[in-house]
Order: C-alpha cells, then sequence, then structure tokens
C-alpha cells in the first residue's frame, strides 16, 4: 500500500473512527484501525464487534493495500503532524508515515487478522432528515441509562407505527418520548432497541443538512450518513412497558418561562446536596419557589415567576435530570402537569408543533421531612 | 446558615473550612501556642494494651501474670498478639508460632476469639463517646479522641484522660495507655512513652525535653529504609534531624520528606481528627484451623462472609459497587479476584451471587484447599433511596425488607437470632477458627483506608 492523503483530513476521520475503538479488549486486533487503499479513497474502519465504523477520504493511491495500524499511536501520529501531504506506504509489517520532514515507522498487522466489518446493508431503509433526527436523538439521549445491568435500558426504543415513528429512553427515575410525524418505510420488526451509544456517534458524525439513510435488519441498524457509515447491533429487550406509567390525569398544572427556571435551578442547585442533588418546589396558588437546605452546607431559595392552578403542594426533584429535560426543551415556556408530590410529573414543551409529540416524565424525590 | 463561629464550636468532620483549617495550623505552631489568640488543641491518643491478650486474662483469670499468647499453635501459625509476660522473652505479634514456642516454650496459648474482642471494642467505644463526639478509631484497640473545646488545656485533657482509663478498668477490667498532646503525633508519641497502663502529657514546651532524644524511628514515615539512609548520615535521634543543614537531608529523603520530618521533629503535626473517616471498604476474612476442601463447605464459607458484609454495610447505611474475594489455598498462594457491579448493592444475594461466580470462574485451586476466605465490598457511597422509580423493581424491594427485619431482629436479639438455613451447622473446622496475625478482620469493624 502506498498512498498520499491530506493531514486535516486524514486527523478529522482517524478520530471520527478512533472513537469507536474499544479501550479495553482481549481481542488485541480490536485495538487497531484497518486501513484500505482503493481507487481513489481510502477507508478507515474501527470496530468493538458491536459497534463499527467505516468512513472514507479522497487519496492519491499509487498502490492500493490493506493493512492494521495500532489506533491510538497512530491517531497520536497524524495529529501531530504538520497540515501537508502525508504520504502513507508499508513495508513488510512496517507502516511508514512521511510528511514534510518527519518520518515515522511503526508496526503494523495483518489485515486479515481484521473482523469482517459491514458497510452496506441489503435491507430496503427509510430517510430522516439530519435535523430531524438530531433534534429526536437531544429529546430522549438524556433519559438513557448508564446501567449495564438492565441493558434494555441503555438503548432508545424505536416504535414504528402507522402515523410515524417514536423514540423513548428511560433510566427508570425519568422517561422522554418524541414522535416523528412521517411516515417511514417500516422495517420488519414493530419496534427496536438502539444502543443510546450508538445514537450517540450518529449525532456527532451527523452533518447538518441532508438525509440519513436508516437500515434495520433483524439485530443490526444501519446509518449511512454519506461518506461515513455506522453499523450497531440492536440491544435485546424487552424494554419495559412503559405506557401503564404514564398519567392521565395530572391536572395540576404550572407554566412557567423555561429559560427562567433553568437559571434559578442552576443558582439554586449549587448548595444541593452533591449525591441526591435535590431541590425543593414550593407549589403555592399565587407564587413558586425553588429552594434547598443542605446540612452542613446551606440553605438557598428563589422565587420563579409560574402559573400554577393547583392546590398547595411541595415537591422534590433531582436538580441534575431536571436541568436535562429543560434543555432537552425547545420552547420559550414549558408546562407541568403534577397530581401528587410522589407520582410522576409530566413536563411538555408549550406552542410545540402539535404533529411532533414531546414529552417527558420524571419522579419526585422524596422530601425528607 | 450562619457560618460556624465562637471559641466552643466544635469542628464538625468533613467541613474543611479555610478559616477552621488556618486556625488549627496556627495552633500546632509551637510558637504560636502561648498566644492567648490562638487556640491550642487537646488529642489524646488511646491505645489499649496488649487488648486481645488482656482480655483472654479476664475472662481466665488463671492466666493472670503468665506469659499469654493469642494465636494458632501448630506448625503453620501465626502469634497474633500477646501479654507483655510473653513480650518480655521476645515474642511479638506475627511472628511464627514455632519461633514463639522455642522463645517461651511455656506459654499458654489461646486461639483468638474475634466477635469477643469486636464487642469488647465496641464497648470501650461508647464509653469515648461520653467525652467527646470527634472520635477517630484508628484499629479495633486504638483511636484518637480530640477534646479541643471540651477541655481547657492539655492539663484538664490529662484529667480528662484519667478520668476514661479509670472508665475503662471499672467497666471492662481492662487498662489503657494515653498520650496527651496539642496535636496527633504528639499525642501518638506520648501513648506509647509509658505503656502498660501509662498516662503521659506532651505540651509543645516538652519537645527538646521528650520527643528529640528519642530514636529517629519513632516518626511516622521512617521505615526501615529511611532509617538507614539517616543513620549513614549520622542522624540516630529525633533531635539530630533539626540539627543538620536542611540540604543534607533533603539530598537523603527527597525534599517532600525532609520537610515531613522536621516539622514532626519540632512537634508539628496539624491534622485534624475525623471522627468519621468515610469508610472505602468492609471486609471480614477468616483463616482455618483445616482447611475446607469440599465445594459445600466452601460455599457456605462465603455465604456467611457475604452474610456478615452485607449486614454490616446496612448497619452503616453504605451501598458497594466493587465485590471482591480472597482466597489463600494450603501451600500459602494468595488470590484475589474482584468484579465491579453495575449498580452498587448491600444486600447479601447480590454479593453472594458476585463472590460465587468469582470463585468458580477466576480461581483455580488446583489440588489446594481454602486456608483463608476473606470477601469485602468497596466502592463505597451512601444508600440512597429518595429517588423514586418509574418501574418498581419487586424483587429488588422484597430483598430489601427481608433483610431490614433480620437485621432488625439481630440488632436487638444477637446475631444468632436469625441464620439461613444453609448456614445452621457448623462445619467441624471452623469451631477452632484462628485468626490471621496480621489481618484482624473478622466481623471486624469497617477497615478504613
Amino acid at each position: 500500500m502506498k498512498i498520499v492523503a491530506d493531514q486535516a483530513k486524514l486527523s478529522q476521520k482517524l478520530q471520527a473512527v478512533g472513537a469507536v475503538v474499544p479501550t479495553k479488549t482481549t481481542l488485541t486486533i480490536l485495538s487497531n484501525v484497518l486501513l484500505q487503499a482503493e481507487g481513489d479513497q481510502l477507508k478507515l474502519t474501527a470496530t468493538d464487534l458491536d459497534l463499527s465504523m467505516t468512513t472514507s477520504l479522497p487519496a492519491q493511491v499509487e498502490q492500493p493495500g490493506n493493512v492494521c495500524v495500532q489506533a491510538r499511536r497512530f491517531i497520536e501520529i497524524i495529529r501531530a503532524l504538520p497540515q501537508a501531504d502525508v504520504k502513507l506506504s508499508v513495508r513488510a509489517d512496517t507502516v511508514r508515515i512521511q510528511c514534510g520532514k518527519s518520518d515515522f515507522k511503526i508496526k503494523g498487522a495483518d489485515s486479515d487478522e481484521y473482523p469482517k466489518v459491514t458497510d452496506r446493508m441489503k435491507e430496503k431503509g427509510f430517510a430522516v432528515s439530519a435535523g430531524t433526527l438530531n433534534r429526536m436523538i437531544d429529546r430522549v439521549g438524556h433519559a438513557v441509562s448508564q446501567d449495564l445491568s438492565r441493558v434494555a435500558l441503555t438503548g432508545v426504543l424505536w416504535e414504528f407505527e402507522k402515523s410515524g415513528f417514536s423514540m423513548v429512553a428511560t433510566d427508570g427515575s425519568r422517561l422522554s418520548k418524541t414522535s416523528h410525524p412521517e411516515k417511514v418505510a417500516s422495517p420488519a420488526a414493530a419496534e427496536i432497541i438502539v444502543p443510546g451509544k450508538a445514537l450517540q456517534h450518529v449525532q456527532r458524525l451527523m452533518h447538518d443538512e441532508g438525509d440519513v439513510k436508516i437500515t434495520v435488519s433483524d439485530s443490526y441498524i444501519g446509518f449511512d450518513l454519506g461518506d461515513t457509515f455506522l453499523h450497531s447491533r440492536l440491544l435485546e429487550g424487552p424494554f419495559p412497558n412503559y405506557r401503564p406509567v404514564i398519567p392521565k390525569n395530572n391536572q395540576h398544572k404550572m407554566t412557567v418561562e423555561r429559560d427562567g427556571l433553568t437559571q434559578a435551578t442552576k443558582r439554586v442547585s449549587i448548595l444541593a446536596n452533591t449525591l441526591t442533588h435535590q431541590i425543593k418546589m414550593a407549589l403555592r396558588p399565587d407564587s413558586v419557589s425553588l429552594s434547598v437546605a443542605t446540612p452542613d452546607l446551606g440553605e438557598a431559595q428563589e422565587d420563579i415567576v409560574a402559573a400554577y392552578n393547583g392546590p398547595e403542594m411541595d415537591i422534590g426533584f433531582n436538580a441534575n435530570f431536571l436541568l436535562d429535560i429543560l434543555k432537552s426543551i425547545d420552547s420559550d415556556d414549558v408546562e407541568f402537569d403534577l397530581d401528587q408530590a410522589d407520582t410522576a410529573a409530566m413536563i411538555h414543551p408549550v406552542n410545540g408543533k402539535e404533529e411532533e409529540k414531546f414529552f417527558c416524565l420524571l419522579m419526585p424525590l422524596r422530601l425528607a421531612e | 446558615m450562619t457560618p460556624p463561629s465562637g471559641a466552643t464550636e466544635i469542628r464538625r468532620p468533613g467541613i474543611q473550612a479555610g478559616p477552621l483549617c488556618m486556625l488549627d495550623r496556627m495552633g500546632a505552631q509551637p510558637k504560636k501556642s502561648s498566644a492567648s489568640t490562638h487556640r491550642s488543641r487537646v488529642i489524646l491518643h488511646l491505645d489499649m494494651d496488649a487488648f486481645y491478650a488482656a482480655i483472654e486474662v479476664r475472662e481466665n483469670p488463671e492466666l493472670a501474670g503468665k506469659p499469654l499468647i493469642i494465636g494458632h499453635r501448630g506448625p503453620r501459625g501465626v502469634v497474633s498478639t500477646c501479654s507483655y509476660e510473653a513480650r518480655r522473652f521476645g515474642v511479638h505479634s506475627a511472628m511464627p508460632s514455632v519461633t514463639a514456642e522455642r522463645l517461651c516454650p511455656d506459654a499458654s496459648w489461646r486461639p483468638g476469639r474475634m466477635s469477643l474482642y469486636v464487642e469488647v471494642s465496641r464497648r470501650i467505644r461508647r464509653l469515648f463517646e461520653a467525652f467527646t463526639p470527634l472520635i477517630e478509631p484508628l484499629s479495633i484497640d486504638e483511636a484518637f479522641l480530640d477534646l479541643t473545646g471540651v477541655t481547657a488545656d492539655l492539663e484538664a485533657g490529662r484529667r480528662a484522660a484519667l478520668e476514661l482509663k479509670q472508665r475503662i478498668r471499672e467497666k471492662e477490667e481492662l487498662t489503657a495507655s494515653v498520650g496527651v498532646a496539642p496535636n496527633k503525633f504528639l499525642a501518638k508519641v506520648a501513648s506509647d512513652l509509658e505503656k502498660p497502663d501509662g498516662l503521659v502529657v506532651i505540651a509543645f514546651a516538652d519537645v527538646p525535653e521528650m520527643l528529640w532524644p528519642l530514636p529517629i524511628e519513632r516518626l511516622w514515615g521512617v521505615g526501615p529504609k529511611t532509617a538507614e539512609q539517616l543513620h549513614k548520615r549520622r542522624i540516630h535521634k529525633i533531635g539530630d534531624l533539626l540539627h543538620v543543614p536542611e540540604p543534607t537531608l533533603r539530598g537523603a529523603l527527597g525534599a517532600r520528606s525532609a520537610r515531613h520530618l522536621r516539622a514532626l521533629a519540632r512537634g508539628e503535626d496539624d491534622r485534624l481528627v475525623h471522627s468519621q473517616r468515610q469508610a472505602k471498604s468492609i471486609s471480614e476474612e477468616r483463616t482455618y484451623a483445616v482447611d475446607l476442601t469440599e465445594a459445600d463447605e466452601i460455599d457456605r464459607a462465603l455465604l456467611q462472609r457475604a452474610e456478615a458484609v452485607g449486614c454490616e454495610l446496612r448497619r452503616h447505611g453504605l451501598v458497594g459497587r466493587t465485590v471482591q474475594i480472597k482466597v489463600r489455598t494450603g501451600d500459602f498462594t494468595t488470590w484475589t479476584r474482584s468484579h465491579t457491579l453495575p449498580a452498587p448493592t448491600d444486600l447479601t444475594e447480590v454479593i453472594v451471587e458476585t463472590a460465587r461466580h468469582l470463585f468458580a470462574e477466576r480461581i483455580d485451586l488446583g489440588d489446594q484447599g481454602v486456608r483463608l476466605l476473606g470477601l469485602g465490598v468497596s466502592g463505597l457511597e451512601p444508600v440512597d433511596r429518595s429517588q423514586s422509580t418509574l418501574f418498581p423493581d419487586e424483587q429488588g424491594e422484597r430483598a430489601r425488607r427481608l433483610a431490614r427485619t433480620t437485621d432488625a431482629l439481630r440488632a436487638r436479639l444477637g446475631p444468632d437470632a436469625v441464620v439461613r438455613a444453609r448456614l445452621l451447622r457448623t462445619p467441624r473446622s471452623e469451631e477452632e477458627d484462628e485468626h490471621d496475625g496480621d489481618a484482624p478482620l473478622a466481623s471486624s469493624p469497617p477497615s478504613v483506608d
């Protein structure tokens, strides 16, 4: 293999695939990136066996070929090089990197040892605009669980229905659901669970405009992002049956300006307990205030401008969860639909586009008496 | 909240407020200790005298005045501790039992009863609580007490120490050695000066007379290696450290250690007494008189350890993320294996399942039996159940309710009030379990470090 590529372009693409390279692995070959030179393209591949990424960049290919290189060092070298043409050449098991006056030789590995990675899927896919996909992931991403003991919750449930498709994520304490109004060519399965990690990668790699082509097979999902293809194993269910927990009768409504509530929550929560992040929301017919009182630390209180139609209620929330939710909403005002201080609050945008349904559920914290 | 103020304010653990730290640091300077604007601290270090041996003597009065060794006699036993009478023969803890038998052939031997020692230790700790809430236990038989603000000065501290020793003697028929000083370092040095049954006060003014003549090995942080480096430069006594030029010391020890040792030699130590040191792990281990070989025996031993650790976690309101097991086989190969759980737990069931998995998958006994079995949980954090959940975990909730109930029964009626059916029959090999000298942890309070 012998090629010349632009340093900036190569570095950028390498860092993208580098994010998939597992940091700890029993299979050493996975700590490599696979380089494949053919035609006028250099293709880069990384995988942790569950999630794979392939991306291409233009290159002058003098001699086609494939090689594996240890990802971390290789990425570090390319990033440190001056912005100029980078020449990569392989002789025996050595990869030589030349750029300007720099000259590196590092050990490569046989590309045949690298696992086979899919970069196209045969199933019929559907397209979603990048903007829509990005917004949907933003809305549910914060509720994805990090708890690996309930694997299904580390993913986002995608439901395909006649009226469009929805994404749902929950970590047990909060839940977000958003629906996309366009009907998409739904895959065989009515619902799938897509790893949250894969969606994070998609968001990072996505261009602002254009469509993302999505293909779903029995146990995989593929995202075609133009020059990059992301292929991820789907998570095994079952996803918890969330429909029964969506409150139907939360009649006490509080409407508040989103930015004002965000800023007040940030201020007051500075003194919140670092473990529980508890803040108290005191709802009164004529006023709403946020407060914390943490033993050994201090107290804070702030009144907020809000309209509330229910009875007096003190309700506790995890300030970080609340801030995540407020950040995921893009309307100027938000509405809290409440029932009791120990039942789920439903939080949703006000004057959002009616057809784009979106809400979050947040379980309160039990307030210490 | 108003900031802590006033001379009688007791420092709460965990708050490292700037002004208070400053105050302590200045209070520890000898030259400033006399200035009335700075409060001088009153720190007690209490060390029980030959703790295990003294308890055995109390329980068996015929042993009084005779050399007594706690530990397992036999070719592979070690001395856990011994009475002062045995120490005169040169016996000391962690010594192989065969050596001890040679040095002191007439000594009486007792295998050691850890649960009794722990119980006595807890009762003594309660006696401390009558004096101050600021107690920092260092081990089962040693603790720091901060009497600053409770007593006016070192002399009042001495009277309190006398009173404390008196109470321990009355209630437990045991003696303790106490050091009283303006900081932890001097208090610890002082408690060691007149063992057993000692009471020594070291004020800053006494430092030249009492501290400087002591060998440098008495300083915290001076081990055999450092001592050798210092001896080479003719530094033998603590006072010598202040007479050699600073660069010489820096050359021998490095700048950090040199600064640290010189401060100690001046009698300076600004560390606070931390009453609730955050436990980092809770563990329990046991050495068996006869190696465990049966799978069933080993499994029940794992369950016993898990039950004890789980109970201790719940008692302290903690949950932990990492389960570790330690296995020493008959040929003294020691294995430690750990697994980090996705979510922290305090449930015996989860702990024992993890331990079983570690034992089955990650340890290869070969043809050896299990001599020592330990189990610990680390990555501790306070339990927080204030966040309610959308999808209740019913199984976990049931297990938690059951654990709460059994823990309450055990607290009221004793540790054997509720026993798992699997643990009802005590295997023969555990009846005379012996405790490992270098790791006194069996049913220990949370090990802190």
